[in-house]
């Protein structure tokens, strides 16, 4: 197989996303984040990483570090919580519960995670006013005491919420309305997320389900749209800053006559919003880009050089899962390989005036930022045979 | 250069219009974004005084909500000028406050005591 002219192969964090190849650094991406930020890092810890420094993000099976990072690249949120390890704080409001501070290792691998053990009430900790139509991802990180379970709720009458298993790792409980998702992060502890897709206003709660029960609790966050990396509150709700990364290659890198853009990502979630990432003359006049659209779990490939050339889809089992996509362009032959099968073609359209792509960027369009967590980037400047192409993407 | 700074308009609609006066284009698809780089976030109508809840969980006295609508910048990228000094985009400053910490919202990883203009 021909050696790709760009490669990216995440390897270290800084104001880069650091290309393999070409070795003279022009293929490196310029990367953009006004803050800091959070990853899981080598050791399957949370850590923080500094202002403007891009992330290398471990993945979790099991609750242990398994395989190579991506990079992370993710949109602006708020965390509405504040004191998000601080349960104790009086910006918790106390319903039945003693809290017991800095009584376990928490996944940040510090002595910083609360025992919550229930007394009389509603054993658990709320804080009202929260929960809202924008605002309605709620997580927390959770460890099994005296009991497996442990319930994050809409507390205001009757709306109800998710209950966990923390021995198992499983979602016991959906009340109406409510989807919940339970990720193992390792030490016995569990990232718990409980999304109301009805959007009501309420009361956030964090608790056990019985009295004298316990569990411990840590970083508690409370989100728009989709679950995103922990963002640690103090004394007020906290923004991470988006985040870009875009600008790698030049006119002599990449071949705009023929070739294959390449990508192993997954997205951050089945969103339906689109998100583009490409090849373009640094304008929207000249681009070859993959990405996913408003249907769901839509994988899309678009040539377009002043009119759509190619517009090749292929709807995927889950687009949240990691996926090898590859796009093969040339005149009146184009392709869309997924996951090592070849999902769609076009044999009619025209490519570009030589020297005419310029870039390759994390986002294409404007506004439609290409948020995921990316494994491998490359770009073929000829355009790779079916059996390549083949052994490119298989999983 | 960064700068956080935090703001006060009459309404929702002259915070946005403010807010639409930064840059914005639009795509293919119609679909209108920004073309500047700074983090905008809407807070609107804060708390001011939190709701005082009862032992059963009614409300005994309702939260007092600020009747301006509150935005926080962190501004990326402003251009000092001549002497040196970096100052609010054009017609901002009239709409800024000045506190001291964070207030009810902060920046991940960035003081705005040490960033303010």
């Amino acid at each position: 197989m021909a050696k790709p002219k760009l490669a990216l192969i995440p390897s270290a964090q800084g104001s880069k996303f650091y290309s393999v190849l070409p070795s003279s650094g022009v293929g490196d991406f310029n990367f953009t984040r006004s803050g800091s930020a959070t990853r899981i890092n080598s050791q399957g810890l949370i850590e923080t990483v500094g202002n403007g420094v891009s992330r290398l993000n471990y993945p979790l099976i099991d609750g242990k570090v398994a395989g190579c990072p991506s990079h992370l690249l993710e949109p602006q949120k708020i965390n509405q919580l504040q004191r998000s390890q601080e349960f104790s704080n009086s910006y918790w409001i106390n319903n039945g519960v003693t809290i017991t501070e800095n009584n376990e290792i928490s996944p940040d691998g510090t002595l910083n995670a609360d025992l919550l053990t229930g007394v009389s009430g509603g054993f658990g900790v709320v804080r009202f006013g929260t929960w809202s139509a924008t605002n309605k991802v709620a997580s927390c990180f959770a460890k099994k005491g005296s009991t497996e379970l442990f319930k994050i709720a809409n507390g205001s009458g009757g709306v109800g919420g998710v209950t966990f298993n923390l021995e198992n790792g499983i979602v016991i409980t959906e009340d109406s309305g409510f989807d919940g998702s339970i990720e193992n992060y390792g030490n016995g502890w569990y990232r718990c997320t409980a999304i109301d897709t009805l959007a009501r206003s309420g009361t956030f709660s964090l608790g056990v389900t019985a009295a004298s029960e316990s569990v411990y609790l840590w970083g508690a966050q409370l989100e728009s749209d989709y679950l995103t990396s922990y963002i640690p509150s103090t004394s007020s709700a906290v923004t991470r800053s988006a985040e870009t990364a875009n600008g790698a290659g030049d006119a002599s890198t990449f071949n705009s006559l023929e070739g294959v853009l390449y990508v192993e990502t997954s997205a951050l979630s089945n969103d339906l919003s689109e998100r583009r990432f490409g090849l373009s003359d640094g304008t929207s006049s000249n681009v070859i880009r993959v990405g996913y659209t408003s249907v769901s779990n839509r994988i899309i490939a678009v040539v377009y050089n002043g009119s759509n050339q190619a517009v090749m889809t292929y709807t995927s089992p889950d687009i949240t899962q990691n996926s090898k996509i590859a796009v093969k362009y040339k005149g009146n032959d184009f392709a869309l390989w997924v996951d090592g099968v070849k999902r769609s073609t076009d044999t009619s359209g025209s490519v570009f005036s030589a020297n005419t792509l310029n870039s390759l960027d994390f986002n294409i369009g404007g506004g439609s930022h290409f948020y995921s967590e990316t494994k491998d980037v490359r770009v073929y400047n000829t355009a790779l045979t079916d059996q390549e192409l083949q052994a490119l993407t298989t999983i | 250069m960064i700068k956080i700074a935090k703001y006060e308009f009459d309404s929702r609609e002259q915070a946005q219009k403010k807010i639409d006066a930064l840059g914005t284009a639009t795509d293919e698809d119609g679909n209108e974004y920004p073309t500047h780089k700074h983090t905008i976030v809407r807070l609107g109508n804060i708390v001011l005084e939190q709701a005082v809840i009862d032992e059963d969980g009614e409300i005994e006295t309702e939260a007092v909500l600020s009747d301006k609508w509150h935005v926080d910048v962190l501004w990326n990228g402003l251009e000092a000028d001549e002497d040196g000094k970096v100052d609010h985009p054009y017609g901002w400053k009239s709409k800024s406050v000045n506190i001291d910490g964070d207030g009810v919202h902060s920046f991940l990883g960035l003081s705005y005591d040490s960033l303010k203009f």
